[in-house]
């Protein structure tokens, strides 16, 4: 790897910190769904 | 090198010509959906154009694109011809057999039943007699796949297989599994139906078996294009596939994981215990994560590419890959939609959340991102790269080719994100007026219609962008000698020792235990319950 520049034998640390963030918006877009409308629309039996 | 290219290029032709005839009956539905006065416009019309845009691009537009990606990728990544020329151009041509069958029944309005065919929904027998030719055209390309990988597996013991060869295999895999349910439900419930040969027939039944196989479908579907993701795009954007032993985890994660999940799309049928539903969902969610290890490692890839090209920052070197190639475009924008696409999968298969989107546009919004953008638009972005390499030709109306996959993202972000929403608001998809006669409710989401048939437009002219390209390419292109067909090095080398994520048939073996664990009881359960036949019906 020698011919490599010194950056790439590094850790992602841009795709860590992109795929974090997408885990972040991922659960909260999630959850936002649940409370602010399957919660407040009730059970679909009613 | 690239062997048995007339194969290859025969089948990507009818994948690119089933494209442009569904292009055209999407365009259509989208404007209707809108409640635009077109000519011609009317109920049958447009179920009939959805039927024919659900066939021909998720079931032939695919299995062709595949079929030509399994011949040019194992051959080029093993460095031999197939095994079983003829046997493959036996494969294509069953295929293109029912192909024909299925388009015919569907364009002289004898198959209006959309492309998942439920019954007692009953279409013409030769509908289901061409669906059946067309996966057991696909049984065929398999097989001849499996032989070539295994005549050189003889020649190379001990040597692991291409990362490119061992997506493939697993794209055949999963096919074989999922397809032998919707072999049972033609052969055993739907032809013999369509023939008259039975009266009725068993409408939950034919959805379990539906399912069974329509939840791996979308795998078949999206490993190619994940194939594309780990071995052509490092290499294209300039660097190197970050780590090969995590995308062989991945497939082989995806062989034991895609089949026995297919009741997440079943949790409003009854006949289905609750307990099942639950079962299933747990597995839904467990294959989430060899897609979030798909775009970790892709991403990292794309990162090592950016600092090779010279970048330091955090993110700096997103900037520096070559956003005007368009296979690299093309997969970026897929990533994108995917990633957005992939949250509201985790909603659809939520067992209570289900109720709010089931049945409503935010499916469709839903699958237009998953298959309708990350497939779709990766295998566009594939085909600019590799039809040159297919007829030896430089690639035509380059200009288009680039601006193309922004066009399509553009136009995808209008049409999905607002079906996403009309479909919370309670809009049905499926459903020729969406005006319901100038109901209030149907009233507050016209406004969103119109941007969807905006969206739509603008997804036509990409996919008029793309054709002619293709067109252009096939017919006046350069003739030029082509860079081979090469894939991308992984960053810490080839590997050379089998590791256990090599051992295929050990984890088909595992699929196969999970698949009956999963379907043999409530399969069973029905079976022995007393059901009621429907006779057919055809509305149109």
């Amino acid at each position: 790897m020698s011919d490599q520049p010194p950056e790439v034998g590094k850790h992602p640390r841009g795709t860590m910190a992109l795929v974090g963030l997408y885990g972040v918006l991922f659960v909260i877009g999630w959850f936002a769904i649940f409370l602010l409308i399957y919660l407040p629309r009730g059970a679909v039996t009613r | 090198m690239i062997h048995n290219r007339r194969l290859a290029t025969a089948n990507i032709g009818v994948a690119i010509a089933a494209f442009g005839i569904a292009t055209f009956m999407a365009l259509m539905q989208s404007l209707s959906r809108a409640s635009l006065d077109l000519p011609w416009r009317s109920a049958k019309m447009y179920y009939l154009s959805v039927t024919g845009h659900g066939v021909l691009m998720a079931l032939v537009f695919t299995t062709f694109f595949i079929m030509a990606l399994g011949v040019a990728f194992t051959t080029s990544a093993l460095n031999r011809p197939l095994k079983w020329p003829r046997a493959g151009w036996v494969a294509f041509w069953i295929a293109v057999v029912g192909t024909v069958m299925t388009t015919w029944a569907i364009l002289w309005g004898k198959a209006t039943v959309l492309y998942t065919f439920y019954p007692p929904l009953q279409a013409h027998w030769a509908f289901y007699v061409g669906v059946t030719l067309l996966v057991v055209g696909s049984w065929v390309w398999g097989a001849v796949v499996i032989a070539t990988y295994l005549g050189w597996k003889k020649d190379n013991p001990g040597k692991p297989m291409p990362l490119a060869v061992y997506g493939i295999l697993t794209t055949i895999i999963v096919w074989y599994l999922a397809t032998v349910a919707v072999a049972s439900e033609m052969l055993f419930l739907l032809i013999p139906w369509s023939l008259g040969l039975k009266e009725t027939v068993d409408p939950l039944l034919a959805r379990m078996l539906f399912w069974f196989f329509g939840h791996p479908l979308v795998y078949f579907w999206l490993l190619p294009a994940y194939v594309v993701w780990y071995t052509v795009l490092p290499r294209e954007a300039g660097g190197k596939l970050f780590s090969d032993p995590l995308a062989r985890m991945v497939f082989a994660l995806f062989i034991i994981l895609s089949t026995p999940v297919g009741f997440h799309h079943q949790f409003m049928d009854p006949g289905i215990a609750a307990g099942w539903k639950m079962a299933h969902t747990i597995a839904t969610f467990a294959i989430l994560f060899p897609s979030f290890v798909t775009a970790f490692t892709v991403t990292a890839s794309l990162e090592v590419a950016g600092r090779m090209r010279g970048a330091t920052g955090w993110f700096d070197w997103i900037w520096k890959l070559p956003w005007n190639n368009p296979l690299v475009a093309s997969v970026l924008l897929s990533m994108i939609m995917f990633a957005v696409g992939g949250f509201g999968g985790a909603i659809n298969a939520a067992f209570g959340m289900n109720a709010v989107v089931h049945n409503t546009a935010w499916i469709q919004g839903h699958f237009h991102l998953t298959v309708g953008t990350a497939v779709a638009l990766t295998f566009m972005g594939t085909a600019y790269w590799l039809v040159p390499k297919l007829v030896g030709r430089d690639l035509e109306l380059s200009l288009l080719a680039k601006w193309q996959p922004y066009l399509w993202f553009v136009g995808m972000l209008l049409f999905s994100i607002s079906n996403h929403i009309t479909g919370l608001m309670g809009m049905p998809r499926r459903v020729f007026e969406a005006g319901y006669g100038g109901s209030e409710i149907a009233a507050q989401w016209s406004g969103l219609t119109l941007v969807s048939a905006l969206g739509g437009i603008l997804l036509f002219v990409s996919a008029s962008f793309f054709l002619l390209s293709m067109l252009g390419t096939v017919l006046a292109g350069r003739k030029a000698e082509q860079p081979p067909l090469e894939f991308a090095e992984p960053l810490e080398g080839q590997p050379t020792k089998l590791l256990v994520f090599d051992r295929v048939w050990a984890w088909v073996v595992v699929a196969v235990i999970l698949v009956a664990i999963a379907y043999a009881y409530p399969l069973a359960d029905h079976l022995a319950m007393e059901t009621f036949g429907s006779p057919g019906f055809k509305p149109f």
